[in-house]
């Protein structure tokens, strides 16, 4: 899993453009985050994906208009996951491999999960 | 002052003197303002047509043209024009209305989501959500346009926001913009290791070259390096073909010697492409045996087709004048045999073209404007045949320029992009080179050329037929011809004339030299029909998806297969 870390500006269609890049080059995205962040006007959108052909798309993100600076964060992803079993819902938040571990362990309940890094 | 004047103001201080475009509801306001600020507008007949005018215009001044269409309808129509030039990075500020933010999302009449439709074929777009932000989008969509790769921007301007009036301030508010391009030139000393190292380079050259400019700057680092030229249909015309180291261009229609010696050189100095498989071939097998300089002012595109190559990043003409500064002082190695080599191989291709038939063959039309078009002459073309045999045949010497829709290859691009082109540059002659397929999709805009006294011409290849389609179901789909063959023809000459224009028909090619030197005099829009036989392929060809050893020639052509010069250079493992 790959993470990578982009700081945009937070205008109409951001997400739009982003996102087209990877539908046309036929890769997908795994996971998506976006929200406010330290910079006003500006958003920050950490994308993780295991497709072998993301590492090669940072220079065509940078390309996007919107897309102040973006890179590939390594070694210290966490994870958020969400999870409704039979016990009722729960929470697992933390590096991402536990929270990886944490979401196999329960066989058969619905999930979220997203991946970020900073 | 309202948005709309202040756009068009905008405009103006962007050195801005004429647009193309077709009003509607959604651009009243502008419209309406435009009666009064001195701009030049053209009406075209289609929204199609303007876009394709406004980039002819930027092919030729280099400058990003301007076309505006109505919400809606206008601006799906729009499109195809915007990819067109997007896929030639051809700079252009396209501005469509759109319904009131009010009811905006509603379905409104005549509402599309322009907004996102345009957002895949332009560099960047916006949508105007106030008045106010109509002096910093102007000035920034053609900032963008122009700066870094050149291409299309899009703007959305709702009619509310053309209604509404633009605080002062906000007008003289200084622009800063947003992003500075990049240039990456770190690789160079790797860059210049491979040049030297070189027994037998060749520089490449793509339509990057053309937008920056730099053609007299590659022939001197040729020249330093002894390197032979070629170019991708893009690049062609980037350098002039008359200069003994131009080879002409390469790939699927190009010229054997070139793609002989992009293919069996040691070292290639790409500048200003992308690679594209029309130029490459299969791609996996191009470039093997080669090491590859890639200079491209985009970065996504350094290993984007091509890997394993040394990037430079940053426009054609800086990073010549870079690598020529690099090398200035160092003893290059005499290439001799190298150059001699390509000289005789450039003998070997080097057919006569001068064909006799009847019908007229297209290598003969082709033949005539060479000898008959001035050195400054302006030439566009369809796509189909027609594109291939100027690609392939025409000579773009001294000031001429080539203009063709080489990445998106749409049909109807070319007359409209030689009105565009006539705006930009009234003292010179532009003629297009047609299909009769491929005219009947624009021709309408003979009305606009007869109206604006906008005289180009149109030579129509007509051979009654979808020309290479029909050929490539000849050779790759067993003859089994489908929805290639037209019925009975529209009469171009009538058409011409019930447009107001002058028409000929030429069924001789004894008879091809008259219309060209009349169309040249004509005091109005002028077209050629010019009857060929449908049966002449444009060969030779390396069929889709195939490599340069797999070129088929045809019988015309002359080429030994290069054997005829033998090889000093042994190829590098
Ligand atoms: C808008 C558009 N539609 C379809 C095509 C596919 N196409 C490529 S070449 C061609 C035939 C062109 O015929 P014509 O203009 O008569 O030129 P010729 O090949 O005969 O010179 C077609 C249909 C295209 N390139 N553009």
């Amino acid at each position: 899993m790959k993470v990578l870390s982009l700081l945009v500006h937070d205008d109409w269609g951001v997400m739009q453009r982003i996102m087209g890049v990877f539908t046309r080059k036929r890769i997908s995205v795994d996971t998506i985050i976006a929200g406010p962040c330290e910079r006003q006007g500006c958003a920050r959108v950490i994308l993780a994906s295991k497709h072998p052909s993301f590492p090669k798309m940072l220079e065509h993100v940078r390309r996007v208009h919107d897309v102040i600076e973006a890179e590939f964060i390594e070694n210290n992803a966490e994870a958020f996951a969400l999870l409704r079993g039979a016990s009722g819902r729960r929470s697992v938040a933390g590096p991402a491999q536990e929270v990886d571990d944490a979401v196999e362990k329960e066989d058969g309940a619905a999930y979220v999960k997203a991946y970020a890094a900073l | 002052m309202r948005g709309s004047r202040v756009a068009l103001e905008m405009l103006k201080e962007q050195g801005v003197r004429v647009v193309f475009g077709i009003p509607g509801g959604a651009v009243l306001p502008l419209y309406d303002d435009l009666y009064d600020v001195g701009l030049r507008h053209v009406l075209c007949r289609h929204e199609q047509g303007a876009a394709h005018m406004a980039d002819g215009f930027a092919r030729v001044l280099k400058r990003p043209g301007v076309c505006i269409a109505t919400s809606g309808p206008g601006a799906t129509n729009l499109i195809t024009g915007v990819a067109t030039a997007y896929m030639d990075s051809s700079p252009m500020v396209a501005i469509t209305g759109q319904v009131a933010t009010s009811v905006m999302g509603n379905d409104a009449f005549q509402e599309v989501d322009a907004f996102g439709l345009m957002m895949p074929v332009v560099k960047h777009n916006w949508r105007i959500e106030s008045a106010n932000e109509i002096p910093r989008v102007f000035r920034e969509a053609f900032h963008v346009a122009t700066h870094g790769r050149t291409a299309p921007v899009h703007i959305d301007f709702p009619v509310d926001a053309q209604r509404d009036e633009v605080d002062e301030a906000k007008i003289k508010q200084k622009f800063v913009p947003r992003k500075q391009t990049k240039r990456d030139l770190s690789n160079v000393l790797d860059a210049i290791k491979f040049i030297e190292e070189a027994e037998a380079p060749v520089v490449m050259v793509g339509g990057g070259a053309r937008w920056s400019q730099a053609g007299t700057d590659i022939l001197r680092l040729a020249e330093m390096i002894q390197a032979p030229v070629v170019t991708t249909l893009m690049g062609k015309g980037a350098v002039p073909e008359d200069h003994p180291l131009v080879l002409g261009p390469v790939g699927m229609h190009g010229k054997m010697v070139a793609t002989y010696v992009l293919n069996n050189c040691d070292t290639i100095v790409a500048l200003g492409t992308r690679f594209s498989d029309r130029s490459t071939g299969k791609l996996s097998e191009f470039g093997k045996q080669q090491r590859i300089v890639h200079v491209d002012i985009d970065s996504s595109e350094v290993g984007k087709n091509v890997s394993n190559v040394v990037g430079l990043v940053g426009d054609v003409y800086t990073v010549v004048h870079a690598l020529i500064a690099g090398l200035e002082n160092r003893a290059l190695r005499k290439r001799t045999a190298w150059t001699e080599r390509v000289a005789g191989l450039k003998k070997e291709c080097a057919c006569d073209f001068n064909l006799s038939g009847h019908p007229i063959l297209p290598q003969k039309i082709v033949w005539e404007l060479n000898r008959l078009l001035p050195d400054d002459a302006i030439l566009t073309t369809e796509v189909g045949r027609n594109q291939m045999w100027a690609e392939h045949f025409f000579d773009v010497r001294q000031n001429r320029i080539f203009m063709t829709s080489g990445g998106l290859g749409t049909m109807g691009f070319g007359f409209p992009a030689a009105m565009g082109a006539k705006v930009a540059a009234p003292e010179r002659f532009v003629i297009d080179l047609a299909g009769d397929g491929s005219f009947q999709m624009t021709m309408k805009e003979l009305a606009t050329a007869r109206e604006n006294g906008i005289n180009v011409a149109v030579l129509v290849m007509n051979d009654n037929a979808l020309g290479m389609v029909l050929q490539w179901q000849r050779m790759f789909y067993g003859e089994r011809y489908s929805a290639v063959h037209f019925g009975p023809m529209p009469d171009f000459v009538k058409i011409a004339e019930a447009y107001g224009c002058e028409g000929v028909r030429v069924a001789k090619d004894g008879d091809l030299e008259d219309a060209i030197v009349r169309a040249q005099s004509a005091e109005t829009p002028f077209v050629i029909d010019a009857m060929i036989d449908p049966k002449e392929d444009m060969l030779p060809i390396m069929p889709p998806g195939r490599s340069a050893k797999e070129i088929i020639l045809g019988p015309r052509c002359i080429w030994k297969g290069g054997a005829t010069v033998e090889s000093p250079v042994p190829a590098r493992p």
